[in-house]
């Protein structure tokens, strides 16, 4: 599982940020998850928690998850769909697909106290 | 927000819109940038622990005889795969990651470090036996490449969608065993090709050679 090392990078980010702004504290911040990105959110929040545990910057710190859906677009026909990894395109029937979303996960909104 | 009750705090709101793996992102692409400046062609393996990953590795080194390969091997404890190329006189560089499940790219580039005064032409990238997270992190590769064997089973694709969808080439090794198993090679290229149409897929076996000649072929001249 590497949910651990992808809340470690992610709470970097979120100590520069801090450093940068010279913020007294992190209120609050948004992860967009999504829905194909083979994140388990449990194991994501729990190896959040367990961080939170030890980063003294995080103590007051709430972490909003947003997930995103898996939206796709045929690349014969262009139509767009939803559907995962494994769906065709319910126009023409092809395999041939581009990930418009679904795959992020990303740092959103950072709420900092100044 | 409590910029009107006035006890001086204010609150600041920042659209950052950041991928967590960014950095590991920008990393990749100065190695990528890196082995291109030196003619380099990387390839990325990955998959289950047992899969065939150090097979591969040593099969193929035996029958590219003149090309000069170098080897980084991601072992989370030991250095056993790392001794028995070396055994067969190929530069390694043993990345032991400490536990974790995945290369990155930062380790990657220390490690090339050590291998650039062999100036190789092909490097191998062994990462560490897990089919799950390493395709989460580029390392800068041109080609990963997935290794599934037939002893793991035929629901691999289904559960681990992700690394078959990123990967360019998808080797099927142990087919010696095919007769033994419940593994139908074409039950599981029909799944893979619905995740990645334009996946190739490599049957192959190490122990009795079948296939390994489209594979040597399509790593090129
Ligand atoms: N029958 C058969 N056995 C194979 C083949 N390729 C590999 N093996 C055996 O499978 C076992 C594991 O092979 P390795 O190459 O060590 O697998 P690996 O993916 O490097 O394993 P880790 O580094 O531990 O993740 C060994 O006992 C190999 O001899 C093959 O084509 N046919
Ligand atoms: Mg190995
Ligand atoms: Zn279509």
């Amino acid at each position: 599982m590497h949910e651990a090392s992808l809340v470690s990078a992610l709470v970097e980010s979120l100590l520069d940020l801090k450093a940068r702004e010279g913020a007294k504290k992190i209120v609050k911040f948004q992860v967009a998850m999504g829905e194909l990105s083979g994140v388990d959110q449990e194991a994501f929040n729990m190896a959040y928690e367990a961080l939170k545990g030890v980063v003294e910057e995080l103590r007051d710190t709430r972490m909003e998850i947003i997930k995103i859906p898996a939206r796709l677009r045929c690349e014969e026909c262009q139509r767009e769909f939803s559907g995962d990894y494994f769906s065709a395109c319910p126009e023409c029937g092809s395999y041939i697909k581009t990930i418009l979303s679904g795959e992020e996960l990303e740092l959103r909104e950072v709420e900092l106290e100044v | 927000m409590c910029e009107s009750c006035g006890c001086g705090e204010r609150s600041l709101k920042l659209s950052v819109e950041k991928a967590i793996l960014s950095e590991n992102e920008r990393l990749a692409q100065r190695n990528r940038k890196w082995f291109k400046s030196l003619g380099l062609r990387v390839i990325n393996l990955v998959g289950s622990p047992g899969s065939g990953k150090t097979s591969l590795i040593e099969a193929t080194a035996q029958r590219l005889s003149g090309r000069r390969l170098a080897v980084i091997e991601g072992d989370p404890e030991t250095r056993r795969d790392a001794e028995r190329l070396q055994a067969l006189g190929i530069p390694v560089a043993a990345v032991t990651t400490g536990g974790v499940c995945h290369l990155d790219a930062r380790m990657v580039h220390r490690a090339f470090h050590e291998l650039e005064p062999t100036h190789p032409e092909i490097l191998f990238i062994e990462n560490v036996g897990n089919l799950l997270c390493p395709a989460d992190f580029d390392l800068g590769e041109d080609l990963l490449a997935v290794v599934l064997s037939v002893t793991e089973g035929e629901d691999k694709p289904e559960k681990y969608p992700q690394a078959f969808r990123r990967a360019k080439a998808l080797v099927i090794t142990k087919i010696d065993l095919l007769p033994y198993v419940d593994f139908d090679l074409e039950r599981v290229a029909n799944t893979v090709l619905k995740i990645n149409p334009e996946l190739r897929i490599f049957p192959l076996s190490v122990k009795t050679g079948e296939g390994l000649s489209a594979w040597l072929e399509f790593l090129g001249p």
